[in-house]
């Protein structure tokens, strides 16, 4: 029950006090689901929780410190973040039950009435089944079965040794050999320290890293990477929940037949997402393309029906996301993998160029340019282990 | 530049596997272009100019190719499954009736089944029946239990097939090579490799191996399918067994 809580707390709770603020402040766009504000507090709020983990980490990896600091000092250092998101929460509204009900504010569908708008609720509820029936499905694969893979040799092995061992990439995973510093394929992991992360969170929580890596994580990322598809409908289809409903239908049935061989996101999604790779292929590039090229479209749809869009503070150009979400999704990129490095900094940054040339927003090219600072600093550090 | 060229398109093959997928994206690509100026510019026209900047050959060459690896990676970045229901939502929002929305989307989900290959019957992307909470071969649990029940830091050599699970268990069990006999992880050294060579053999020299194994201090002995000549031929180099995991046989250099 304890594991449970903890469990929760750090998958679930953190992250959405971490990212209640970030959006507080920002009026619902019309046509909004009531779904849609909260599912971006949790998921930005995920980044902000990665991105603190990476910022913590690498330092600390480089410096050969005890796992069990790394993990004392983060869990101090979410505290702290969470207390301060808390604070700019109710700081940034008047009264916290007014703000509260702005945040689940928003386009709760067709209201009971007439047969026609009847219908239009019971189509998108029916498509929205059959939808979360096949996530089930996949979700239950991971649940109760077994997919084994060599990497896991290395990956579920550095979690465990530093689970068991108090010591961050200083073991062969294959041997158990001690190194002086992270060597042969435990440098690119000393850039990249999602294991450390999976050890983590198996420290907190008291569960083994390999159960966490196997069942916990697995259907929490894919959840999470459906969370995106979920916010992406509701980015390109405002106002019409049955489109939104189709588009996350065929999704998770494309998903589930893009398979063929052992290098597709469909297999790496559906079958190996507790690795490092598969969840950059899952979740963080979709939702780095949500942050920047679909949002772009939506804030391009906005301007073209409203041509005085509302300023939000510190957001980034016409997709009306905080820079602070957008560099730590960066950062979270860098903390999966090494290809996260730079597929990140891509994806961004091709963004603002596209913003910049096709846009003509230099300021606003520049902003993302400013969010890929980070796949350049772990870029380089990753260079310079090696 | 046409060696770039043709390493990215044997990494597009790798990524797409061959599947009709990139076909469709390239047709909803086309359906989106005649439905209006904002979706043009904001999803064609940026597909195009990130697919363009991003896997052309140059950039391959002087980007990719000198800070990458496994770049096959890299067309994951393409968002081929949101372009296909993204032209496949609008299409159906060309359709005023209900009954023909649900027909068409019925046909368009179909379409996806046929043009793709379901993951889970995927050659090597299946799963099996869990035995254990730790997700890994019930050998791989069995054997690591009895080695720690013998020594709380046992050194073993370990069979392939086995080697890469027993350390997901229990990081307090050492092996002699690992996943680095096959190139993976870390580089290894000749006498370990020696050894693993041997044990690849159709007939190992246990007495080579039990020396090398005395030398570099391993105790443990962990083989698959151990027959009956097999097992007096242990015994006679020096091995007794202690244990069975599934079909593999553990045994210990006994002085």
């Amino acid at each position: 029950m304890i594991k449970a809580c903890l469990l929760i707390g750090l998958l679930l709770l953190i992250p959405v006090i971490l990212g209640l603020p970030l959006y507080a402040h920002a009026a619902p766009e019309e046509g909004t689901p009531f779904w849609e504000r909260p599912i971006w507090c949790c998921l930005s709020g995920i980044m902000l929780q990665w991105s603190s983990f990476q910022l913590l980490a690498v330092p600390m990896i480089l410096l050969k410190m005890p796992f069990h600091v790394l993990v004392r000092t983060w869990l101090v250092f979410l505290l702290f973040l969470s207390a301060a998101a808390v604070l700019l929460y109710r700081k940034s509204s008047a009264s916290g039950s007014r703000v509260f009900g702005k945040i689940f504010s928003g386009d709760r569908g067709a209201s009971a009435g007439s047969a026609g708008k009847e219908k239009q609720v019971i189509l998108p509820v029916i498509l929205y089944a059959a939808a979360v029936l096949l996530i089930g499905y996949q979700c239950s694969r991971y649940a109760f079965q077994m997919h084994l893979d060599l990497d896991d040799s290395r990956f579920v092995v550095n979690s465990v040794t530093a689970y068991e061992h108090d010591t961050m990439l200083l073991e062969n995973p294959a041997t158990g050999e001690t190194f002086e510093k992270p060597e042969g394929e435990l440098v690119k992991d000393a850039a990249s320290p999602w294991s450390i992360y999976i050890a983590a969170l198996s420290s907190v929580t008291g569960l083994h890293p390999a159960i966490m890596a196997h069942t916990i994580l697995p259907v929490w990322i894919l959840l999470c990477g459906y969370l995106v598809l979920l916010l992406a409908s509701a980015a390109l289809f405002p106002g019409d929940a049955e489109k939104r409903a189709w588009f996350l239908l065929f999704a998770a049935v494309l998903i589930q037949f893009y398979g063929g061989n052992v290098y597709t996101k469909g297999v790496f999604m559906l079958t190996r997402i507790w690795q490092g790779k598969a969840v950059l292929a899952a979740f963080l590039m979709p939702w780095l393309l949500l942050l920047t090229w679909v949002r772009g479209y939506r804030g391009a749809v906005r301007a073209a029906a409203e041509p005085r869009i509302p300023e939000n503070c510190r957001t980034v150009g016409n997709a009306g996301i905080p820079l602070a979400v957008l560099a730590a999704s960066v950062m979270s990129a860098c903390m999966l993998t090494g290809v996260g490095v730079l597929t990140s900094a891509a994806i961004v940054g091709l963004y603002g160029l596209w913003e910049g040339v096709c846009g003509r927003r230099p300021l606003s090219m520049l902003r993302y340019w400013a969010a890929c600072l980070p796949a350049v600093l772990y870029g380089g550090i990753y260079l310079f282990v090696k | 530049m046409t060696e770039a060229a043709k390493t990215l398109l044997s990494l597009f093959r790798l990524a797409s596997a061959n599947s009709l997928y990139w076909l469709l994206a390239l047709a909803a690509l086309a359906f989106l272009f005649t439905e209006g100026r904002i979706v043009r510019r904001h999803v064609v026209c940026a597909v195009l100019f990130f697919v363009l900047l991003a896997f052309n050959p140059l950039t391959y060459a002087v980007v990719w190719d000198r800070l990458s690896y496994a770049n096959w990676r890299l067309f994951w970045m393409v968002p081929v499954e949101g372009v296909i229901c993204f032209a496949a939502v609008r299409l159906l929002g060309h359709i005023r009736h209900t009954a023909g929305r649900i027909v068409c989307g019925m046909m368009v989900i179909a379409a996806v089944i046929l043009c793709g290959h379901n993951v889970y019957t995927t050659p090597g992307a299946g799963f099996g029946a869990s035995s254990n909470a730790y997700k890994l071969p019930e050998e791989a649990v069995a054997a690591a239990q009895i080695l720690l029940q013998q020594d709380p830091a046992p050194r073993a050599v370990v069979s392939d097939g086995l080697n890469c699970y027993l350390r997901q268990f229990s990081t307090d069990i050492q092996q002699m090579y690992g996943r680095d006999a096959q190139g993976y992880i870390h580089g290894i050294e000749e006498e370990r490799r020696r050894v693993y060579e041997l044990l690849c053999e159709e007939r190992p020299d246990f007495d080579a191996v039990r020396t090398a194994m005395e030398e570099m201090a391993y105790d443990y002995l962990i083989l698959v399918n151990v027959s009956g000549d097999t097992e007096e031929r242990l015994t006679h180099s020096g091995f007794q067994r202690i244990g069975e995991a599934g079909y593999f046989a553990i045994y210990r250099i006994v002085s």
